[in-house]
């Protein structure tokens, strides 16, 4: 009986074992990684090319533009097939996959993250394209160049540009008793102009604002920069956030605040719509001017074409210089992940996608100005910005700050605009700014200390 | 034979519970020791973690994110965790009375734990709006009516400041999310949203208290309240505790809400543990600090159950 027993329990456990490998072996089946099934635009297969995979940040209209590119490619030649990905979230995700050994073959990031990436040598050098004479520190907009090389290595290529200025809503300027077609030169001329656009409800909600520093809020960090601040020192890896530029911008920005009382513009703001939407607040003619880049073109062109020929756009005043003595803009940078494991065929990709024609092709879908030098006349014609040419005299400025190659830029950008948000509330500029800078230094000290233990374990024999 | 098929039988047993087993230690028990050991290295997970000994926990002691992220998660924990508690009773209570349409309250009540934490984020973010939203809109007219009508006429019968009488007449509602200190309000508020699951496992529990303790109570006179101190809520101990300590384990993981409809902000106010821990990861890539952190969430969370447990003893009737 018990030898019947244990057969019937040896049946069933290899049944059950059969079973289980049946199960792994469909999971893998379905699941599993399987031969490539890419197809070129016109639907017929690649054959033996080799598949550069790409991560694009951009979506919707953006990520076509540059999708119409890589079809480009894909079509001009039989060895290499870009199979390119949207992928929201791209900065985390490039970060796990590059830990993890897997990275894409090519990223678009923000260059605010290049200092992490450039400092934990998490990029692939490119110095190679310079050798080559396929690049050179002459080929794009100065600070488009200097965030992809900020120390001399070239780590990435810039996509796309953005650099900011001041928008003006011509409409609401004639409404309220101002030259549609001047817009302020000084930031006096801004806060006046502003309190002139300004409507207050019997109610004392705000109805219509002039002008709001919080508006949007990714460049409360960003102020001291009209007021002749330089937020990174290149040479010693430290910040400037303790500076009297620095000081005075930020109790300009309180002094909007003061004005209209922050909890009335918090209401009035958290009334504003997605910054792509029709209910965006300057698309909507809720603000007069704003500080943007030259992407809200794009979506005034889709949300509100009425406003087509009503507003215009402006180097941002400054404190100390005409307006554009001083100013910001940012991008998009095309880099290989270490570990990338087709770096040959990405850099192939990468002379492809910098080429004049595809970069303006991107950047006028975009509505940017293209990041190289030399542009043609067409690329300007053609733009569907109406200001490209204002937007990328200001990007080819000498005097544009960008995002510092810090490693711990994100951690300092963090505690600015907590600094910024709170100053916004009425909290001492002075008590902020020290404290901010206090932790920046502490930051920056650390920081410089564990490289020095890296460097040591790394010298250790 | 016998010990042979014993060990087969055994053989057997271990090869069921391997998947489990494998599983753990590559996906459970392995990260966990990792992170341990990561939190005392400086790692960027782009280079190879080096030792620094205590480095990270120190620096914690003087990181003030760090201490309001700490705060706020205690705050927030010690108000939302007894009243969800509360409500999620005082709810199983109303919906285990026999009455019509008992199965449709219960459904009610339950229906919006079963919204995904963010979709509930993005509907909250819409009523909370401060300019255009559904609670705002009911409270305005609400409140106007309140200042006109009640508040200024009693300031000044009260020989208040003309300009105080004049701001009591045009009450506004709360800039909810933009507000520091009515935006953790908000939040709080949102966790009694998600009560359903607990009122579920209050109702089952209300099932079990055995009728016959309350018809011979009854019977000796004891009134509604009485039976509810001394026979519901003694018999109902066990799954109040069950609740209290996964009350207590999900206010310290709050992340989701606050991080769609927040952001942690305004000025950090409602910035929660969980959120640091993300923000230093993979925002800051410190994952050394980001660990540490995870393990005195973790050690926390220990000493809390912990202390429960001991509590336990004085509260809980297992009859």
């Amino acid at each position: 009986m018990e030898a019947q027993d244990s057969s019937r329990f040896t049946r069933f456990a290899h049944r059950v074992a059969i079973a289980l490998v049946a199960i792994s072996a469909a999971a893998m089946y379905v699941f599993g990684d399987r031969p490539s099934t890419h197809v070129l635009p016109d639907g017929a297969r690649i054959h033996k090319r080799i598949v550069v995979s790409y991560w694009e940040e951009w979506t919707g209209f953006e990520g076509r533009a540059m999708e119409h590119i890589v079809n480009e490619f894909n079509t001009s030649q039989h060895h290499i097939f870009i199979n390119m990905v949207e992928v929201s979230n791209v900065n985390i995700k490039t970060l796990i996959s590059t830990a993890g050994g897997d990275p894409p073959d090519i990223v678009t990031i923000w260059s605010g993250i290049m200092g992490q990436f450039i400092s934990y040598n998490a990029l692939t050098n490119l110095n190679t394209l310079l050798r080559h004479h396929v690049v050179t520190p002459h080929t794009f907009v100065p600070f488009a160049w200097k965030l992809c090389a900020p120390y001399g290595t070239l780590y990435g290529l810039p996509a796309t540009t953005d650099p900011n200025a001041l928008y003006w809503n011509k409409i609401l300027f004639a409404k309220a008793g101002l030259n549609p077609d001047k817009p302020p030169t000084t930031l006096k001329q801004l806060s006046e102009m502003a309190a002139r656009l300004t409507i207050i409800k019997p109610d004392g909600t705000i109805k219509q604002a002039g002008f709001l520093p919080m508006e949007p809020n990714w460049y409360a960090p960003d102020w001291g920069i009209y007021f002749g601040n330089h937020i990174y020192n290149f040479k010693t890896g430290y910040f400037n956030i303790d500076t009297p530029q620095q000081i005075a911008a930020y109790r300009w920005m309180q002094e909007f605040s003061k004005q209209l009382g922050y909890q009335e513009v918090d209401s009035f703001q958290s009334g504003f719509g997605q910054f792509n939407s029709p209910l965006n607040p300057f698309i909507d003619g809720q603000v007069a001017m704003e500080l943007q880049g030259p992407f809200l073109a794009n979506f005034i062109n889709r949300n509100n074409p009425k406003l087509i020929g009503h507003y215009g756009v402006a180097p941002f005043p400054t404190s100390f210089g005409p307006p554009g003595a001083a100013t910001f803009a940012d991008c998009d940078i095309w880099v290989i992940p270490r570990g990338a494991k087709h770096v040959q065929a990405a850099l192939q990709v990468l002379k492809f996608f910098i080429q004049q024609k595809n970069l303006e092709y991107l950047n006028d879908k975009q509505a940017k100005p293209s990041p190289l030098m030399k542009t043609s006349a067409a690329y300007i014609r053609r733009n569907p910005n109406p200001y490209i040419q204002v937007f990328d005299r200001i990007s080819r400025n000498p005097n544009v700050q960008s995002l510092p190659p810090s490693p711990i830029w994100p951690r300092v950008n963090g505690q600015l605009t907590v600094m910024a948000n709170r100053i916004w509330m009425g909290a001492s500029v002075i008590d902020q700014i020290r404290h901010a800078q206090f932790l920046a230094d502490q930051w920056v000290q650390r920081e410089n200390h564990l490289a020095e233990l890296r460097l040591q374990q790394e010298l250790q024999p | 034979m016998n010990d042979r098929i014993t060990l087969r039988e055994q053989l057997a047993g271990m090869a069921f519970a391997a998947p489990y087993l494998i599983g753990a230690a590559a996906f459970l028990v392995f990260p966990l020791a990792m992170s341990l050991y990561y939190s005392f290295c400086n790692y960027s997970m782009l280079q190879p973690p080096i030792w620094i000994g205590w480095t990270n926990y120190r620096h914690l002691l003087t990181d003030h994110a760090f201490h309001t992220a700490l705060w706020n998660t205690i705050f927030y924990a010690a108000i939302s965790v007894p009243f969800t508690l509360a409500l999620s009773l005082f709810l199983a209570l109303l919906l285990n009375q026999p009455t019509r349409g008992q199965g449709i309250y219960r459904t009610i009540v339950f229906l919006p734990s079963l919204v995904p934490l963010v979709a509930s984020a993005l509907i909250w973010q819409w009523l909370f709006n401060a300019d255009k939203g559904l609670i705002n809109s009911v409270l305005r007219p609400v409140l106007h009516m309140l200042g006109k009508a009640v508040l200024s006429p009693l300031a000044g019968m009260l020989g208040a400041r003309h300009a105080t009488i004049e701001s009591l007449r045009h009450i506004s509602p709360p800039v909810w999310l933009g507000d520091p200190h009515w935006a953790m309000a908000a939040i709080i508020f949102i966790s009694f949203w998600g009560v359903g699951q607990t009122v579920v496992i209050f109702l089952a529990g209300l099932q079990d208290v055995p009728r016959e303790l309350h018809e011979a109570a009854e019977m000796d006179g004891a009134g509604a309240i009485h039976r509810f101190f001394n026979i519901t809520l003694p018999m109902l101990s066990p799954v109040i505790f069950f609740n209290l300590i996964m009350g207590i384990i999900g206010s310290w993981q709050i992340f989701d809400v606050p991080y769609v409809m927040t952001g942690g902000g305004p000025g950090r106010s409602t910035l929660f543990y969980s959120m640091y821990i993300f923000e230093a990861a993979f925002n800051q890539l410190r994952m050394g600090p980001a660990c540490a952190m995870a393990w005195i969430q973790l050690l926390i969370i220990l000493f809390l159950t912990v202390l429960a447990f001991a509590s336990a003893r004085k509260w809980v009737y297992y009859a």
